[in-house]
């Protein structure tokens, strides 16, 4: 009687489960009869969180807005070497007017050199730098 | 050339000994807050130097110290306009305008916003003549009014 039992229940099993490939397809982590995936099996059997998640694999992507990558830093360098230049070509005008004669900013630097420096952080060459006592100190110039 | 702007003039260098004297003796004055005071002390500094270096240079000079420290030391509006109206009838040419316009913004957007649109019309000026700059100080000036900020 026990043995029948047993029997019974082993043949219920696979009858109710078909084949072991089947089993697996059933209850393993493959994706069932007629769907593509198990987030869209679960779509399917009515899960909102599974197709709120397949809209956003399918949706498609916005363009990215930053620039391939080097981009930005080829334009950051050709910008701070046109800088750089422009900085130099006044302080070239600087020390032909005579600014090498009037001090800087800092002691021991010249006020072409301050103005150079202000230019460098600043990305153009002003009229005058200020002092630390406020004194307005003039970049010759053209 | 637009209307508050005169064509400039240079500035003799600062090869040439007198004037060299006059810059060096107007960047010792003594600053203060005292506005009668340092005014007093550039009356005394003109006296010191007239006759030894071109007039027109020498008060253009005088008036673009005192502006912009008028406009550094956030001085009232009073004093600035005074001082600003004192700068603008001497020829100044396109880089001393520009820098005068940024300097003005500067101050009314911090002390005096009553005085922002007239601060604006001159900036405004400055970017309508940008085109005739040459390539370099076309550079500058955009450097310059790219700087401004409230």
């Amino acid at each position: 009687m026990r043995w029948a039992v047993v029997l019974m229940l082993c043949f219920g099993a696979v009858g109710c489960a078909g084949s072991p490939r089947h089993f697996r397809q059933s209850v393993g982590p493959g994706p069932g009869p007629g769907c593509v995936g198990t987030v869209d099996c679960a779509c399917k059997n009515g899960s909102a969180a599974a197709c709120e998640q397949l809209e956003t694999v399918s949706r498609p992507r916005p363009p990215n807005p930053l620039p391939p990558p080097g981009a930005t830093e080829e334009a950051r360098k050709k910008e701070s070497e046109r800088v750089r230049e422009t900085c130099i070509d006044d302080y070239v005008r600087c020390v032909d007017a005579g600014g090498e004669h009037l001090e800087g900013r800092v002691n021991g630097e010249s006020r072409c050199d301050s103005c150079r420096a202000y230019c460098m952080a600043h990305g153009f060459w002003p009229l005058a730098i200020y002092s630390w006592n406020g004194k307005p100190l003039e970049c010759p110039g053209k | 050339m637009p209307g508050k702007m005169k064509e400039g003039f240079a500035d003799p260098t600062l090869h040439d000994p007198h004037w060299l004297a006059f810059v060096q003796d107007k960047e010792r004055l003594d600053v203060t807050e005292d506005w009668r005071r340092f005014r007093a002390a550039l009356r005394q500094l003109e006296r010191r130097h007239v006759g030894r270096v071109p007039t027109a240079a020498l008060h253009r000079a005088l008036d673009q110290y005192a502006f912009l420290c008028a406009t550094h030391w956030k001085q009232t509006p009073r004093v600035v306009r005074a001082a600003l109206r004192a700068l603008l009838r001497h020829p100044l040419g396109t880089r001393r305008y520009a820098y005068a316009a940024a300097e003005y913004w500067q101050w009314a957007a911090k002390v005096s916003p009553e005085d922002l649109p007239a601060a604006e019309a001159m900036v405004a000026e400055v970017r309508a003549y940008l085109p005739s700059l040459d390539e370099h100080e076309r550079w500058n000036t955009q450097g310059l009014l790219a700087s401004l900020k409230r």
